[in-house]
């Protein structure tokens, strides 16, 4: 029996899944060569560790904010589609969505992501909160990716301004700097460099190159070249 | 051929953006972003003190209120706000604002998505709708003996 | 006795999961037709699945966060060509497992770029190095097998973590894996003798019986 043979063999007991013409070959296996099933045995028990140690579900957190955020992406991706179309039909129907929006579940989403919101201490923190001037700076939605952090999120009618408070983050340790500079202008990244930013003299300030899953990365400093 | 390759670099990062390169939809909007230390102890020495009325909005808020000074450890005054391009606000390297912004609304309002980031990790995620001279104050993390506020207002 | 039982609960997850399917395909037929409420149900049923298939291949809560997003909005987009025949839940693997990969081979690829950009320039007065050290998320393996199994995992090629999750974890059949996947059965089959012969010998010294 060759080793690709043995393989496939292993793998299919493994799973029990082995036909009745497999069984005896894998009977004829095993009796000329017993380590095979101790191998596939052990392989076997740690697999079961695995499994019990890895959930297949995980909910994600904040799951209705999830949902409500996948709707918003989408009602964005399809009223851009019209903007850009404006004489064709969207990806779905626009009554599709009217309808969607208008439907008790989206409804019942929405004030569920809402309370989700006062609970966790999104949003408005105040039940009492006053309706807004419409010359203040609005925040509609507030998360962080990171569970370990708490954050509120209210306007400050005494300081006139948002407030958003990120609570749980680790202290940065004492002999960390933390610098900053006077960026007076910048040009973005185009295919040719990454972004610059300048100082007021024209002097480069910092260049940023966004890895290709966004993160920013900052170049080291070269100057008077 | 490492040193041509720096110099090349180099040429590029120090030239500003061309006329070329500057073309895609600009908004007529600033944006400032500022790093402020707040602190109860001795404030920054290379840092400069925050305007005075920012200090005195600073201190109003009721998580701030122990504060006894402000100081502005990098500004960014961003007058090219791009629609077609990712947006960076970047008084540090240590703490800066990405931003894609989704237009202008009737009453000038700057209707954002914002990122704040600290080095390589999101801290908060959010919508809003900056409207002028109206800040946003995002407390961050505790750093000596103080807490580091990262400020953004539309001029 | 015993087996009358077990045969009964097959059956019964059997039946389970026809009787999902039948609502799958109800739910898609409606989303097609453009009722985003079938399409958010749809979410619902399977955000705990893509979201777990990915916080297992990125080992990063917040990526998986966006990345399970991303699956959603494309299989939206993507509803358009999606035959009534297949099934959802497969399809939706699919479109989860090609956005993970992508992003790790981006991930991969942004490792080499950063190391020719670090290269490429003169370090003159630098402020603090840029630091690039993504650390899988702590939190989710509390107990000590529980790490010990997640280093494990992690230490897997992208192909064999991938066949591993989907066939002990999420439990689909060697076909099922090969269409997630775009790869043959027999290519499965053996990908998943690697994989877990490597956890195998990794883990060793968990195994009572060695």
């Amino acid at each position: 029996m060759n080793q690709e043979r043995k393989e496939q063999l292993v793998t299919l007991w493994i799973d029990d899944q082995l036909s009745d013409a497999e069984r005896a070959e894998w009977d004829a296996a095993v009796a000329s060569d017993p380590s095979m099933l101790e191998e596939a045995k052990a392989a076997k028990n740690t697999m079961s560790m695995l499994k019990s140690e890895i959930p297949a579900t995980q909910e994600p957190p904040y799951a209705d904010f999830f949902n409500s955020q996948i709707q918003k992406r989408i009602r964005e991706e399809n009223s851009a589609n019209l903007q850009n179309n404006p004489g064709t039909a969207a990806t779905f129907s626009l009554d599709g969505i009217l309808n969607w929006l208008r439907s008790p579940l989206t409804l019942a989403s929405a004030a569920a992501v809402a309370i989700a919101l006062f609970v966790n201490g999104f949003g408005p923190g105040d039940a009492d909160a006053p309706v807004l001037a419409s010359n203040h700076t609005v925040v509609e939605t507030v998360f962080t990716p990171d569970s370990a952090i708490n954050v509120t999120s209210k306007f400050d009618e005494y300081a006139d301004a948002h407030v958003i408070l990120l609570d749980g983050i680790d202290a940065i340790p004492e002999d960390v700097e933390i610098r900053g500079k006077s960026v007076a202008s910048w040009a973005p990244a185009t295919k040719f460099g990454p972004a610059r930013f300048f100082d007021a003299d024209g002097k480069l300030a910092y260049v940023l190159h966004p890895t290709p899953t966004g993160l920013p990365h900052f170049l080291p400093f070269v100057r008077d070249i | 051929m490492r040193a041509l390759l720096t110099l090349l670099t180099s040429l590029l990062l120090l030239t500003p953006l061309s006329a070329e390169e500057r073309k895609g939809s600009r908004l007529d909007a600033t944006v400032w972003g500022g790093l402020v230390y707040a602190t109860t102890g001795e404030s920054d020495k290379n840092a400069s003190p925050v305007d005075k009325d920012l200090a005195a909005q600073l201190g109003k808020v009721k998580a701030f209120e122990d504060f006894t000074s402000f100081t502005l450890l990098g500004e960014h005054n961003q007058d090219i706000i791009f629609s077609d391009f990712t947006n960076w606000v970047v008084p540090s390297n240590n703490f800066n604002l990405q931003f894609e912004t989704k237009g202008i609304d009737e009453k000038g309002g700057l209707n954002l998505m914002l990122k704040l980031w600290q080095e390589e990790r999101v801290l908060v995620k959010t919508d809003a709708t900056l409207r002028q001279k109206s800040p946003l104050f995002i407390g961050g993390p505790k750093w000596r003996e103080g807490r580091l506020i990262f400020v953004v207002v539309l001029k | 006795m015993a087996s009358n039982v077990l045969q009964s609960e097959t059956q019964s997850s059997d039946e389970d999961r026809a009787a999902r399917r039948e609502r799958d395909a109800e739910l898609v037929q409606e989303a097609q037709a453009g009722k985003m409420d079938a399409f958010d149900e749809l979410v619902t049923a399977y955000r705990g699945n893509v979201y777990a298939m990915i916080v297992n291949m990125v080992r990063n809560e917040a990526d998986a966060w966006d990345l399970a997003q991303d699956t959603f909005v494309k299989a939206w987009k993507a509803l358009p060509k999606f035959e009534a025949r297949s099934s959802f839940y497969t399809w939706i693997y699919r479109i989860a497992h090609n956005v993970t990969y992508d992003w790790l081979r981006k991930k991969k690829v942004q490792g080499d770029e950063l190391d020719d950009l670090n290269s490429g320039q003169i370090d003159m007065a630098a402020p603090t190095a840029p630091k690039f050290d993504p650390k899988p998320d702590q939190a989710m393996a509390n107990s000590e097998l529980g790490q010990r199994i997640a280093v494990a995992i992690e230490q897997l090629s992208d192909d064999h973590r991938s066949v591993i999750l989907l066939r002990e974890v999420e439990g689909l059949s060697y076909d099922e894996i090969a269409k997630v996947t775009e790869c043959s059965t027999g290519t499965v089959m053996s990908r998943l003798y690697y994989a877990r012969k490597k956890l195998q010998d990794t883990l060793k010294d968990l195994n009572p019986d060695r």
